[in-house]
């Protein structure tokens, strides 16, 4: 016999089958893409890891609170693991600044990059160490910080991008835009920002 | 002057001063990798949910809130309720003995009436003018018959939308001037 479905109640979408293969096979294809995520915005492994666990345990849970129609498996990982990580920052009573209150005078200067000589500029820059481009980037502005991880390091599509930081494509481009303005000037020379 | 001043905020590639730090810093992140200790804490936690015997698990096809069963005894419970209702001392519509009702059960439990799955359509007015009109002397009979699902509404019963062009069984208790009395569902 049929069974009987009430107007009032709408069929669930179709929900993985049964078991752990299909978690399995999530993991392996987007845990390192979380992980890396979180790990380029927070730099500390250990906090990369738990909000990678908080993210596949969500969707283990609830795997049909995953929407393919509305975004990729990995654009929806993400997505916990940003909440999972602003939540962790949150009860680490540590600062986070999520607008743009504190943007500055980019649109003032909105060429600041191309006022240095392009080849001497990309010389120093890239002579920094490492973990000077890494210190320079986890100084940026959460927001901005965001946008370039996203964008820029991980190579995500910009409207995945804008989905994960839960805004509007355009925001996307001025916060991307933005950050790699502050990034250069931030990884210039110290004598080349004296007049 | 920069010729267009909008093309800073298209989809472009970061210009040539970042992007050698940023291809290093790319090159780094890609080197990192989840640890195996996270799979293996995701796997523990997420086991009593994948468990096919866990209340929790994943369902692999839809589960309805209601089935037919529970509907079939609500149903009945509801038509029984209605005829006790609608037959009882306090809402016939005239003064005539209930001993002319003829779905009166005549045991210990007097004026209770029997359940019998049926539904009134006829109105308590109707009902009783053919009653008291020849109905004792012709007794109404039962007509099987398939009804358009979505008449189940204007019975005041819940039908689904998406299957409102399918027949629903039905009897129908009709009287010999024609009028439908009552009508009960089959399947």
């Amino acid at each position: 016999m049929l069974p009987f479905v009430p107007w009032t109640i709408r069929p669930r979408p179709a929900s993985p089958p049964a078991g752990l293969a299909w978690l399995d096979a999530a993991y392996r294809q987007e845990s390192d893409a979380v992980y890396r995520y979180a790990l380029a915005l927070c730099g500390d492994a250990a906090l990369a890891a738990d909000v990678t666990h908080e993210a596949f345990v969500a969707l283990a849970h609830a795997p049909e609170a995953f929407d393919p129609s509305r975004g990729s498996l990995g654009a929806y990982l993400a997505g916990i693991a940003r909440h999972a990580l602003l939540a962790a920052w949150r009860l680490r009573d540590r600062h986070v600044l999520l607008d743009d209150a504190a943007d500055d005078d980019d649109e003032a200067r909105p060429h600041a990059m191309s006022e240095a000589a392009p080849d001497r500029e990309a010389t120093l820059i890239g002579e920094q160490r490492l973990e000077a481009l890494w210190a320079a980037v986890r100084g940026l502005p959460w927001p901005f910080r965001e946008a370039l991880v996203l964008v820029d390091l991980q190579e995500r599509p910009y409207a995945e991008a804008a989905q994960i930081a839960g805004i509007e494509l355009n925001t996307l481009r001025t916060r991307v835009h933005r950050a790699r303005l502050r990034l250069a000037r931030a990884l210039r020379p110290a004598s080349r920002s004296e007049p | 002057m920069n010729p267009n001043p909008d093309a800073r905020l298209d989809d472009a590639a970061p210009p040539p001063e970042l992007a050698g730090a940023l291809a290093r810093l790319r090159t780094d992140l890609a080197a990192e990798h989840a640890p195996p200790a996270v799979w293996t804490r995701v796997r523990s936690a997420a086991l009593p949910a994948a468990s096919p015997h866990s209340p929790a698990a994943p369902q692999a096809e839809m589960r309805p809130v209601i089935t037919w069963p529970a509907l079939a005894a609500g149903m009945a419970v509801l038509a029984a309720l209605l005829l006790i209702w609608w037959v009882g001392p306090g809402h016939r519509p005239s003064a005539r003995p209930p001993a002319a009702a003829p779905d009166m059960g005549a045991g210990p439990v007097g004026r209770v009436p029997r359940a019998s799955g049926f539904v009134p359509v006829a109105s308590p007015e109707r009902f009783a003018e053919l009653w008291q009109g020849g109905a004792q002397a012709a007794p109404a009979w039962v007509v099987r018959t398939e009804l358009p699902r979505e008449r189940l509404a204007a019975l005041g019963l819940p039908y689904d939308p998406a299957r409102a062009g399918e027949p629903v069984h039905a009897e129908l208790l009709m009287h010999p001037s024609g009028d439908v009395l009552a009508v009960r569902l089959t399947r």
